[in-house]
């Protein structure tokens, strides 16, 4: 009697297995899609970004030609007018390269200082607008290097958006939400542009592959997100690679 | 018996400083007259209609005379000294020359030896000591206080209301009625002199210059020497030419005497014309007279101080200490800002400015005041209250706007806390395009002024930089 019911045991226990491995499969699809979802969106938000970067890019060289040259005719004009006031016409440009300067040029503390100029009835005097025009220049300088170093925060979120979405491409292609594709199969996913070797480890066999157990110990949004200061990706990079050494298994337990 | 020191002020509890008119004198004039050209250049519409009635009345005379009416033309000239202004040139008395019959007369004979004139008529009675040899800058400060005789006792009735001085009913003659073009004589609510009890009647600060912004010497040195060299030159080209010196050519020696010059002009008005047509495009140049004021600019600063220092915060001293701002803000700002009358209810009486001035510089930042916030007037809301609250910095912006103008001034006893700051930095904010500017000015900040004002700096100055510093601020 007791082998029935032994059977019928073996038959639940195999049934609640399967179930649980669906259950299982299921919630791996389900995070899956999500972490495609926001890996999608961050490529557009990203590439949007980027283009934002290198026209502020585009802007801040102009702008810095304008005001080299703005520059130099007030420099000129300055030696033997020192007390003089400067036309209604200099003061509209000086205070229209103020104002585009602060809109190109975020988080510079001496370019938040520098102000419109306010005539209020009298225009200001040339070193006035020489010594402001001379601290716009430096920081468009400053701002330069700036633009340059977010651009490439910016190229690198997008490299690590395009390396997570062609992994989960290739998982879905393949309708195996637990198939690990190698690099190679992710290059050539990508047409050999950049990837982000930051998520692959290397195998027994020499090969590297994805590492999902590490994608998925992420906060995705925010590891994408172009918002991000420097600081905090590294400390984002330093977190992760601590808990990769964690053998704790989070498929259930991931961010996503 | 004591003496009265004939140059001591005819009212005596008050400083020049702190007041809008200018304070008589006990025994003799105060060496200023009314310069017309300060009311035509003016941007205030009460002025410009008190210019507007001395040319109609002058105007009206001189087509009198044309028609031949000489009998009206007398009338319409009739222009007495008016002794109740207390300004002329007269060193010895309050009584001038007594010259109104000599001057009628002149005015006639000035007109029937110019057609020109007759034809043209003024376009400012100033002309007239180009055109008359015995015409002078007394005479035209005669004409415009007998023409404007009626706005000078308004003038005077609103002073007394806001200094409390005393009133009574006097009689006053000849004051200009511009609807009948007639005189009238009648009894007004004046102040009188305690030394022979003579009505008084103030005349705004704004009005008065030593000599008119048009005057005979100006006119002799820029116009007419100028002119007669070029006749000269004409002359001697001529002579030259012909090398013959005829009898006529000796008219080509230099006038020395006022009656040769006004032989000329009345014969070319065109050169009175050019001369006039310059002296209205340097009108910014055109300032009220201020060094008339002797008293001592610093002890004033220091009473001033002291009296602000004695008001006591709080609804009870509310009064004093307005009337004590308005002091203060004559002494800062007069001539520049003029009129300034407490208690300013609207039309409709439900809204009460405490101090509204008018903004009738010539100063830039005024003049740039004027145009960017649109209106002539400037409100000043004094709070005698040790902390500035959120209502009343609303109520300051409610009452900002087109009758107003949209920059106004809060007189508060201290320094406003951040969240008055950034309230008045919301309402800038939050009335885009038509941005209201609310400006603060401390106990401490007015003392500073006061200090200023006294060491010869400019209060204005410093309220330029004031608004800057509030403009770059909410940037």
């Amino acid at each position: 009697m007791t082998q029935p019911k032994s059977d019928q045991a073996k038959t639940e226990a195999k049934s609640a297995r399967k179930l649980r491995k669906d259950a299982a499969a299921a919630a791996l699809h389900s995070r899956r899609s999500r972490q495609m979802e926001v890996a999608k969106a961050g490529i557009g938000r990203l590439q949007q970004a980027l283009r934002d970067v290198r026209s502020l890019s585009a802007r801040r060289e102009m702008l810095s030609s304008h005001v080299e040259g703005f520059y130099q005719e007030i420099d000129k004009l300055t030696k033997g007018k020192a007390l003089l006031e400067v036309t209604p016409l200099m003061v509209d440009q000086a205070n229209d390269i103020i104002r585009d300067a602060k809109q190109i040029v975020a988080g510079d503390t001496y370019l938040d200082r520098i102000k419109e100029f306010v005539p209020a009835g009298d225009n200001p005097v040339y070193p006035d607008v020489l010594v402001v025009v001379r601290g716009v220049r430096q920081s468009l300088e400053r701002g330069a290097g700036e633009l340059t170093r977010l651009r490439s925060r910016i190229v690198d979120r997008l490299t690590k958006c395009k390396t997570v979405a062609a992994v989960l491409e290739l998982c879905f292609e393949l309708g195996e939400d637990d198939a690990v594709p190698s690099k190679d199969e992710i290059t050539e996913k990508l047409d050999h542009a950049a990837i982000d070797s930051s998520l692959l480890y290397e195998a027994e066999d020499g090969e590297e592959y994805f590492d999902f157990e590490a994608l998925d110990r992420l906060n995705l949004e925010q590891y994408l997100s172009e918002a991000v200061e420097e600081d905090d990706v590294s400390r984002i990079d330093n977190q992760r690679e601590e808990e990769g050494d964690d053998e704790e298994d989070t498929e259930e337990h991931g961010n996503l | 018996m004591n003496a009265i020191d004939p140059r001591a002020p005819l009212l005596p509890n008050l400083s020049q400083y702190e007041v809008d008119f200018v304070i008589p004198r006990a025994g003799v004039d105060v060496p200023l007259g009314i310069d017309p050209f300060l009311l035509f250049k003016s941007r205030d519409s009460e002025f410009l209609e008190l210019h507007k009635v001395l040319l109609d009345a002058f105007n009206a005379g001189i087509a009198a005379v044309r028609r031949g009416d000489l009998n009206v033309a007398r009338r319409m000239f009739d222009f007495p000294e008016v002794s109740a202004v207390g300004l002329g040139y007269t060193r010895k008395s309050k009584r001038g020359s007594g010259v109104g019959t000599y001057l009628t007369e002149l005015i006639l004979e000035t007109l029937a030896g110019s057609p020109a004139l007759q034809e043209r008529g003024v376009r400012h009675v100033e002309e007239m000591q180009l055109l008359s040899a015995g015409v002078g800058p007394d005479r035209i400060s005669d004409i415009a206080a007998n023409l404007l005789k009626r706005f000078l006792i308004e003038y005077t009735q609103r002073q007394c209301a806001i200094w409390d001085l005393p009133a009574k009913s006097t009689p006053i003659s000849h004051i200009y009625d511009p609807s009948a073009q007639a005189w009238e004589d009648s009894y007004e609510e004046l102040p009188v002199s305690p030394v022979d009890g003579s009505p008084i009647l103030l005349v705004p600060r704004r009005f008065v210059r030593v000599l008119p912004w048009i005057n005979y010497d100006d006119f002799l040195r820029t116009e007419f020497n100028p002119y007669l060299a070029a006749r000269r030159e004409v002359l001697s080209r001529s002579k030259r030419n012909t090398r013959v010196l005829g009898a006529g050519e000796q008219g080509g020696s230099e006038p020395t005497a006022k009656q040769d010059v006004v032989t000329v002009t009345r014969g070319d008005i065109g050169l009175v014309e050019r001369y006039v047509r310059s002296r209205e495009q340097h009108r910014a140049d055109a300032k009220p007279a201020l060094d008339y004021i002797d008293d001592d600019a610093c002890r004033e600063a220091e009473f001033l101080k002291s009296k602000l220092g004695n008001v006591v915060p709080g609804r009870e001293s509310a009064g004093q200490y307005q009337r004590t701002v308005l002091e203060i803000l004559n002494y800062l700002f007069n001539p520049d800002l003029i009129d300034g009358q407490p208690e300013v209810r609207t039309i409709d009486g439900t809204e009460r400015r405490d101090i509204i001035f008018t903004n009738d510089s010539d100063e830039s930042f005024w003049e740039y005041v004027r145009s960017a916030h649109d209106g002539i007037l400037l409100m000043f809301e004094a709070k005698n209250t040790e902390d500035l609250d959120l209502g009343a910095v609303n109520q300051t912006a409610t009452y900002l706007g087109d009758r107003i103008g949209r920059l106004g001034v809060i007189v508060t006893r201290k320094t406003p806390t951040l969240a008055i700051t950034r309230k008045i930095f919301s309402i800038w904010n939050d009335s885009s395009p038509n941005r209201k500017v609310i400006l603060t000015l401390s106990d401490a900040e007015l003392y500073d002024l006061l200090d200023l004002r006294c060491q010869g700096g400019s209060p204005t100055k410093w309220m330029q930089a004031h608004y800057r510093k509030f403009r770059t601020s909410v940037q």
